[in-house]
């Protein structure tokens, strides 16, 4: 059994066989791997559902194939307009799977994945009123008239910011 | 409860726990099934296949054993409920494949992705439903507000109750706080960051804004002679003199007096870098001496044969530490206190070394204006004209030397733009505008094309003795003793700083420079040297 690859489990009990430098693109992978050291059995992932594990792999593997050289150094984090068009596509889902893959990508530590679906929600946030995130998001407002009024009063504070 | 296998005795790995309530390891129990099927423990008998692995026992041992788990008991955690919700409900669709799979994914070594249809039976009505924005974990929302503005954070509140408890989430205002100002007291509001972050924006507003009774001033007192330089970081300020001492200030301090005082140069401080843990100063004696801040004890000292009249640090290289005499400039590495490299080779007098912000080192002298690559040490990248003023954005240097303002490519050493100003006395730049003074006016200049947006009415002519720009601001130093700060966007005047009179009284020393010599500010505070002593316009009120 050449040591190239390694099996991940996920929460249904799916196995995956995938290249060990794929999933060691996760950092909890690598450390359970580097934890246990040579051993055929599956790794369980129990935070991750088969659907999101194969997303992950999927996304993965791409970066693998095309990995992009980009300098971290000088990352701006205030820009979002800076998706990959790969990215972008890969983050086009339905909104439960986004979130789940923010979960899986958290868990599993994977840095880039995690970046690009928090940047993609915060696209989804940004620029937006309170009621259309309402809409997005599918959030009821359970808030009193009075209640609103308050939170406005309270925020008088940064009505005057970046003028 | 038990956490150990009755067949290896260890911890359990992927337990399966059979029907007569008995668990195991996966593997254990998978090799005495071999032999029997009987319960290791009772002798039960059991049925193969054999039950899938115990998730919640699982999930306890991965706990027990360090991992980083998600919980999924529903009442341990209610930003998780929703996920957990979730995973339940995909396993239980998943539970009838997994038999036919267990048996496949064992004999399977390809890598297999098998596409799954989405759950497409996801009513879209029923909220909370599947993993949703209101059930991501705290770090989560600190990633994603990151990248959101305050204002529209603040608005955010408005849109649910459950909503409102993500955004006033303390990680959350800690990292906006920690954005906007490396320094804050968090302590003083309880670690509440959210109230902690509002307290500072007021004050930052007062700060660009700068109505009465909106700051508070506090005089430094201490030197016997001129303040030539100083620095600061947080709340620690330096100051060198004339007389030949330093001083570190607590700027929190009401009375305004120093916590050490730093004795051993034996002429006047003429230049100071102040670090988290060191203070560096150069002096005219010829010494550059490292001092612990905590102590005021020299951790170590260089020599040059002449006065030292700059010192830098090298941006990126922890410790590489240049010192400029008139006819010398060296490198040092503070830590191992070697001398790494002289720059002999510059002919004329040298006025000033620094280090760009790429870390390429810049030495201006009588003749030139060299830009050194570090890493070819024989000839300077760029030789330019010698500047009487300069500054140095992350890609342009713009200096000024006889009546002409030039704008120099510092990657390709390229002259872009020259033009024609008389007698300019200061000069800043930012990647967008450039400030200049000259004896009669402040204006500032468009970076792109070098041509005035616009000129600041400098109501009484006094000259000015120092200048600096922001984003927002440009704030000078004036012979009249005072700080006076413009709207960089409009050239309004915003407001002034008043620094008391200009008459010596008897016992002060005779000023280097009539009025506000030098200004420096941070983003709540403002500080003038007014010949011997500091004053800090501090807006920060709390």
């Amino acid at each position: 059994m050449s040591m190239s690859t390694v099996k991940l489990e996920s929460s249904d009990e799916k196995i995956y066989e995938v290249e060990r430098d794929i999933a060691c693109m996760s950092v909890t992978i690598k450390n359970m791997l580097e934890d246990i050291g040579d051993s055929d059995a599956p790794i369980p992932l129990p935070n991750v559902t088969s659907t999101i594990l194969e997303k992950v792999l999927e996304y993965c593997k791409h970066h693998h194939e095309h990995p992009s050289p980009q300098p971290e150094d000088k990352k701006d984090e205030k820009r979002l307009d800076d998706i990959p068009p790969y990215d972008r596509d890969f983050c086009k889902v339905d909104q439960p799977t986004l979130f789940e893959l923010i979960l899986a990508a958290n868990y599993l530590d994977i840095k880039a994945l995690l970046d690009v679906t928090c940047k993609t929600v915060a696209n989804m946030i940004r620029g937006k009123t309170p009621e259309e995130i309402r809409k997005i998001f599918n959030i009821k407002n359970d808030f009193t008239p009075d209640e609103e009024e308050q939170i406005r009063k309270e925020n008088e504070w940064c009505e005057d910011k970046g003028n | 409860m038990d956490y150990n296998c009755w067949v290896c005795y260890d911890f359990f790995t992927e337990p399966i726990t059979l029907h007569c309530e008995h668990s195991f390891c996966k593997k254990c129990i998978e090799k005495s099934s071999l032999i029997e099927t009987l319960c290791p423990f009772c002798r039960a008998e059991y049925q193969l296949p054999l039950p899938p692995i115990n998730k919640t026992l699982n999930k306890r041992m991965l706990k027990l054993k360090g991992f980083d788990v998600v919980d999924t008991d529903p009442e341990d955690n209610s930003n998780n409920n929703n996920n957990n919700n979730n995973n339940n409900n995909n396993n239980n669709n998943n539970n009838n494949n997994d038999q036919n799979n267990n048996d496949q994914n064992n004999n399977q070594n390809d890598i297999e992705i098998k596409p799954i249809p989405m759950d497409t039976s996801r009513d879209e009505n029923i909220r909370y439903i599947g993993a949703n924005i209101l059930g991501m974990p705290r770090e989560i929302y600190v990633l994603i507000f990151n990248n959101i503005p305050v204002k529209q954070l603040v608005e955010m509140q408005r849109i649910s109750k459950a909503f409102q408890k993500i955004v006033n989430d303390n990680w959350v205002w800690k990292t906006k706080l920690h954005q906007y100002s490396q320094f804050s007291n968090p302590d003083k509001f309880n670690y509440d960051y959210r109230k902690c972050f509002i307290a500072y924006s007021k004050s930052e507003n007062n700060t660009n804004k700068g109505a009465a009774g909106q700051f508070k001033m506090t005089a430094f007192r201490g030197h016997t002679q001129p303040i030539t330089c100083f620095d600061h970081i947080g709340n620690i300020m330096t100051t060198g003199s004339i007389d030949n001492t330093i001083r570190i200030w607590d700027m929190n301090s009401k009375k305004g007096d120093s916590l050490l005082t730093l004795n051993g140069h034996s002429e006047s401080i003429t230049c100071l870098k102040q670090t988290q843990l060191n203070i560096t100063s150069g002096s005219q004696d010829g010494n550059i001496n490292v001092w612990d801040i905590e102590s005021g004890e020299v951790v170590s000292n260089f020599t040059h044969p002449s006065g030292i009249h700059s010192i830098a640090y090298h941006p990126f290289y922890e410790g590489k530490m240049i010192g400029a005499s008139p006819d010398l400039v060296n490198m040092w590495d503070v830590k191992s206190k070697i001398k790494v490299q002289s720059f002999t080779r510059t002919p004329g007098f040298v006025r000033k070394a620094q280090f760009d912000p790429s870390g390429k080192l810049m030495i201006n002298t009588d003749q030139h204006f060299d830009v050194w690559d570090l890493r070819s040490p024989l000839h300077p990248l760029h030789r330019f004209n010698s500047a009487s003023v300069y500054d140095v954005t992350p890609t342009h240097l713009y200096t000024w030397n006889t009546g002409i303002l030039r704008k120099l490519n510092l990657v390709t050493g390229a002259s872009e733009l020259t033009t024609t100003i008389l007698n300019v006395t200061n000069l800043k730049a930012t990647s967008n505008d450039i400030a200049i003074s000259t004896p009669q006016s402040v204006s500032i200049l468009d970076a792109k094309s070098l041509t005035p947006k616009h000129s600041i009415s400098n109501t009484n002519s006094m000259a000015i003795n120092n200048l600096l720009i922001d984003d927002r601001k440009v704030i000078t130093a004036s012979q009249d003793n005072s700080i006076k700060v413009y709207d960089k966007n409009t050239g309004a005047k915003l407001y002034a700083l008043l620094g008391g009179s200009n008459i010596v009284r008897s016992g002060e020393p005779t000023p280097l420079v009539q009025g506000c010599k030098e200004v420096r500010f941070d983003r709540t505070r403002v500080f003038g040297v007014f010949n011997h002593l500091i004053r800090i316009y501090n807006f920060r009120l709390e």
